[in-house]
C-alpha cells in the first residue's frame, strides 16, 4: 500500500488540517488483520519521520486520512504506525456540502436568541435614564359650579 | 483560437442589428467566437458574429453582420434540439421574441448533435440579447443557470418572459447535485468521479455522462467515456483508460465533461476537469465553482431550480410598518373629553387671587350669610387644587361663586390637560439577548405613582416617552408610557393637592357657624363668630394625602435598567461557540461549529461506524 506521512499541526476536531507533507507516497504493509478504522502499518524506518514529528498519514488504498497515535520503532529497521481514522478530514468534501441547522458557531450567530452557555456574574449593572421632571411649574385651579361670564 | 479578423469586440453598437425582426427567408449563420481568456488561459468570455442572410428583391442576398455578446448572467433558459443537429435559438428582445435558426453546417459548432442553448430571462433584457456560454477548446458548453426555470424542447417560454409564469417548465425540485472528482495524489492513478443524488431528484435523473476530450487542441474530439446509472454514484477511470478511449497511444492532457441526464431534459454541463499527468488537475464548472481551481479533489454543487414544495422557513415578524408616516402615534394624540362647559367652570388662578377669593368668601356680613345660608357661595366650589401644571389661557373671566361675584378674574382653562414629561433613548448594552428579559429588567419611577415595572423589550433600543394627563378637577392623572410614540403601559395616580376651601365637612362648618351665630345673637357678641369664620375654619382635606406626600418626594421621572454582567472570556466563541440557529452549508463556515443532533448525513459513502463518528464530531463541535 502507498502511504503519505504528514506532520499535522491542527486539532483533531479541525476539518481542514494544517499539515506538512513529510514524504512522497511510500510503500507500507499492513500488520496482521486490518481494521480500516484503526489500521496498523509497517514501513521502513527513516529518522526523518521522527524528527519530522510524523503524526498523520494518508493511506491511498483506503482513501482515508489517519491520525498516527503511536509510531513504534521495531528491530530490523521497521516502524509500526498505530493509526486511527480521521473521519472529519476523510469525508470533508461531503461534510462541506451538508446544509444543516447549525447550533453553535464561532462567527455566525443569532444574537437575539438566548444562549444558555453565556457566563453571567451574580452582580448587576444599574443604569438610570432621566426622562424629565413632572414638576416644572404649578398652578392653582378653582372649579365652580355654573358657567363663567366671559369678560375678555 | 480567436477568429481571424474579428478584432473589434465592441458589440453594443450592433445590438440593434440583432434585434431587427427578420422576415421570412432570413438566415443566420454564426461565426467562430472571439474569445477572451483569463490569466490561466481559460476562456471567460466570447463574442460571436452573426451573419444574417437577407433575401433581396428580385433575387440574391445581402449579408448583414451583427455581433452578439455572450456572457454569464443569472436567469437563463435552456433547452436542446437533437433534430438532425439543427439548433433553434430563441432570443428575447425589446420588441418581441425572435427566432433564429442555424444549421450545424455553420462553423460555430463541431458537428455533434449535442447542443444546448441558453437564453437570458426577462430581467436581463434591457439592452441586448444575452447568452451564457463557456468555452473549452472551441467546445461550446453552455452554463446552467441555477435560478431560472428550465423549459423543454420546443416550449417557448414566452409567458415567462412576459409575465413570469413558469407553466410548461420542467418540474425539477430545487436540490443540489454534488459531484466530486478525485485524482489520486500520484496524478497517474485512479480517477474517481462520485456524485450525490438527492432523493428528490432520484425519479428524474437517469444517467451521469462522462465525456473525455483530448487535451491536444488540434484534435477535435469528444467521446463519451461512460454512461453510468445515477444510482451507482461513482465512476472509476484512469489516465490509461482515458488514453485508450481517445486512441491508442494517446498521451497528454485530456478534459472530462460531466453532466446529468434527466427524464425530460438534459442539463449540461455540471463540471469539467482538465487532467494532465504530473500536474494538478484543473477544475471548473457551472455550479458554485466559477473560477478554475487547481486541486486534487474538487466538489461542485449544482443547484437545480424548479417548482419545489419545500415550505419556506419561518421568519420573525417585521416591525409594524415603522416608517409609515401615517402610522399611529400616541404622543401627539391630545384629544380630550371635556365636561359640559356650562355645568362647571375651571379657572387657573394665582396664589394672590386665591387669597382674594378666600377673603371675599369670608367677608360677608351676618345678614348676607343668613340671607344666603341655603345657597352659600362656598357650596358652589367644586374643588380647589394645586396641580403640577400651569395652563395658559387667554380666556379671562370674572370668577363667579354661586351668585356671588368675587371681583377676581381668572383664566378659564380645560379641566383635562395632557403634558409630555420628556423622552429618552435607552440603548442596548450588549446588543443581544442579554438586553432583554429575563436577563435585563426595566422599571420606571413615575412621580406621584412610584416605581413601576416595564417590559424591557419596549424599553431597550427605543425612545421612551412619558405623558401625564391631568384632571385639574379631581387632581388625578393618567400616566402613559410610550415606546417610539406608541403607548404600551398606563398608570393612574393622584397628583393634585387639595386646598382647604372646599370640604366634605362643609355641613359641620355651616353647622358650627350657625351655632356660633345663634350663640352670638343670644349673647350679643358676634365678634367670635367672625373671627372663627374668617380665621379658624376647621377643614379636612377632601383629597388623598398621598398626593401631598408624593409632592414631597422625587419629582423627576426616570427609567432604571437592571442589567446582567456578562463575563465572557475572549476565547468563548472559539472554544464554545455562540448560539447560531441558522441553516447553513458547513463548507461556507469557518471556526468552531456545532451541528444539530439531527444532522442528515445521507449521501456520504462512508462506513456505518464512520457515520456514527462523524455524527458525534459534528454534534459535539468541530473547527470548520
Amino acid at each position: 500500500m502507498q502511504v503519505i506521512l504528514y506532520c499535522n499541526l491542527s486539532d483533531k476536531k479541525t476539518k481542514d488540517k494544517i499539515k506538512t507533507q513529510l514524504t512522497q507516497p511510500i510503500s507500507a504493509s499492513p500488520k496482521g488483520d486490518i481494521d480500516i478504522l484503526h489500521p496498523e502499518i509497517l514501513l521502513t524506518y527513516d529518522p526523518a519521520y521522527i524528527t519530522g514529528n510524523v503524526n498523520y498519514c494518508y493511506i491511498a488504498d483506503y482513501g482515508r486520512y489517519y491520525f498516527v497515535n503511536t509510531p513504534t520503532l521495531l528491530t530490523g529497521g521497521e516502524m509500526l504506525l498505530s493509526c486511527e481514522i480521521d473521519v472529519l478530514s476523510t469525508w470533508a468534501q461531503y461534510v462541506n456540502n451538508i446544509a444543516t441547522l447549525i447550533e453553535r458557531q464561532e462567527f455566525v450567530n443569532s444574537p437575539l436568541v438566548s444562549d444558555k452557555k453565556y457566563i453571567l456574574r451574580n452582580d448587576r449593572y444599574i443604569d438610570r435614564y432621566v426622562i424629565g421632571s413632572a414638576l416644572t411649574e404649578q398652578g392653582y385651579y378653582l372649579t365652580v359650579n355654573g358657567g363663567a361670564e366671559k369678560n375678555e | 483560437m480567436s477568429n481571424a479578423g474579428d478584432t473589434t469586440i465592441d458589440y453594443t453598437q450592433y445590438i440593434n442589428d440583432v434585434t431587427d425582426t427578420p422576415t421570412s427567408g432570413h438566415e443566420l449563420q454564426w461565426s467562430n467566437p472571439v474569445i477572451e481568456y483569463n490569466n490561466n488561459n481559460v476562456p471567460i468570455n466570447a463574442h460571436l458574429i452573426i451573419k444574417e442572410r437577407i433575401p433581396m428583391s428580385p433575387s440574391g442576398y445581402t449579408i448583414k453582420y451583427s455581433y452578439l455578446r455572450i456572457y454569464a448572467e443569472n436567469g437563463l433558459f435552456i433547452w436542446r434540439n437533437n433534430n438532425n443537429g439543427y439548433c433553434t435559438v430563441y432570443a428575447r428582445t425589446e420588441t418581441g421574441v425572435l427566432q433564429y435558426t442555424t444549421a450545424t453546417e455553420s462553423n460555430y459548432y463541431n458537428g455533434s448533435d449535442e447542443f444546448t442553448a441558453c437564453l437570458s430571462s426577462k430581467k436581463e433584457w434591457t439592452t441586448a440579447t444575452s447568452m451564457t456560454w463557456e468555452f473549452y477548446r472551441e467546445q461550446y458548453v453552455i452554463s446552467l443557470d441555477i435560478d431560472a426555470p428550465i423549459f423543454p424542447v420546443n416550449n417557448m417560454p414566452e409567458n415567462y418572459w412576459d409575465t413570469g409564469n413558469t407553466d410548461g417548465s420542467i418540474d425539477i425540485k430545487k436540490s443540489q447535485l454534488n459531484f466530486t472528482v478525485t485524482v489520486q495524489p500520484t496524478f497517474d492513478g485512479v480517477i474517481t468521479v462520485t456524485w450525490n443524488v438527492p432523493d428528490d431528484l432520484l425519479k428524474q435523473m437517469q444517467y451521469v455522462n462522462i465525456y473525455v476530450s483530448p487535451g491536444d487542441e488540434s484534435v477535435n474530439k469528444v467521446l463519451l467515456a461512460g454512461k453510468i446509472n445515477y444510482k451507482t454514484g461513482k465512476y472509476l477511470t484512469s489516465y490509461y483508460d482515458c488514453s485508450q478511449k481517445l486512441g491508442a497511444g494517446y498521451i497528454g492532457t485530456f478534459t472530462m465533461f460531466i453532466n446529468a441526464e434527466y427524464n425530460d431534459a438534459s442539463v449540461t454541463p455540471l463540471m469539467y476537469a482538465r487532467l494532465e499527468k504530473g500536474k494538478k488537475p484543473m477544475f471548473w464548472g457551472a455550479g458554485e465553482l466559477t473560477e478554475p481551481i487547481y486541486t486534487d479533489i474538487c466538489t461542485i454543487t449544482v443547484k437545480i431550480a424548479g417548482k419545489g414544495n419545500k415550505p419556506d422557513a419561518i421568519k420573525p415578524p417585521a416591525d409594524n410598518n415603522p416608517t409609515d408616516p401615517d402610522a399611529e402615534t400616541d404622543i401627539d394624540d391630545n384629544k380630550i373629553m371635556e365636561r359640559g362647559a356650562n355645568l362647571a367652570t375651571t379657572y387657573k388662578i394665582t396664589e394672590q387671587q386665591l387669597k382674594q377669593i378666600g377673603e371675599k368668601l369670608w367677608s360677608f356680613s351676618i345678614t348676607d350669610i343668613r340671607l344666603n345660608l341655603s345657597s352659600a357661595p362656598i357650596e358652589n366650589i367644586v374643588s380647589i387644587k394645586l396641580m403640577p401644571i400651569a395652563q395658559s389661557s387667554s380666556q379671562v373671566s370674572q370668577i363667579l361663586v354661586g351668585n356671588m361675584d368675587t371681583g377676581v378674574t381668572g383664566n378659564i382653562v380645560n379641566t383635562i390637560n395632557p403634558r409630555v414629561i420628556g423622552t429618552v433613548d435607552v440603548p442596548g448594552y450588549y446588543n443581544n439577548f442579554l438586553d432583554y428579559e429575563p436577563y435585563t429588567q426595566c422599571s420606571i419611577y413615575l412621580p406621584f405613582a412610584g416605581f413601576k415595572s416595564l417590559q424591557s423589550n419596549y424599553i431597550i433600543g427605543h425612545a421612551v416617552s412619558v405623558k401625564y394627563t391631568y384632571d385639574v378637577v379631581t387632581g388625578s392623572c393618567k400616566i402613559a408610557i410610550l415606546s417610539d410614540n406608541k403607548t404600551f403601559a398606563e398608570f393612574d395616580a393622584q397628583c393634585g393637592i387639595d386646598l382647604p376651601l372646599t370640604s366634605s365637612n362643609r355641613a359641620q362648618i355651616e353647622s358650627a357657624q350657625l351655632t356660633s351665630f345663634v350663640g352670638a345673637v343670644t349673647t350679643g357678641n358676634i365678634m367670635p363668630l367672625l373671627d372663627t369664620a374668617i380665621k379658624t375654619p376647621t377643614y379636612n382635606s377632601t383629597g388623598s394625602s398621598n398626593s401631598t406626600c408624593a409632592a414631597q418626594m422625587r419629582l423627576k421621572c426616570f427609567i432604571t435598567v437592571d442589567r446582567p454582567v456578562a463575563d465572557l472570556p475572549y476565547s468563548f466563541p472559539h472554544d464554545v461557540g455562540v448560539y447560531c440557529g441558522i441553516t447553513c452549508q458547513i463548507g461556507k463556515l469557518s471556526g468552531f461549529t456545532m451541528c444539530n443532533p439531527n444532522v442528515d448525513l445521507s449521501g456520504i459513502p462512508c462506513l456505518a461506524a464512520e457515520r456514527d463518528m462523524l455524527l458525534d464530531i459534528l454534534t459535539s463541535g468541530f473547527y470548520a
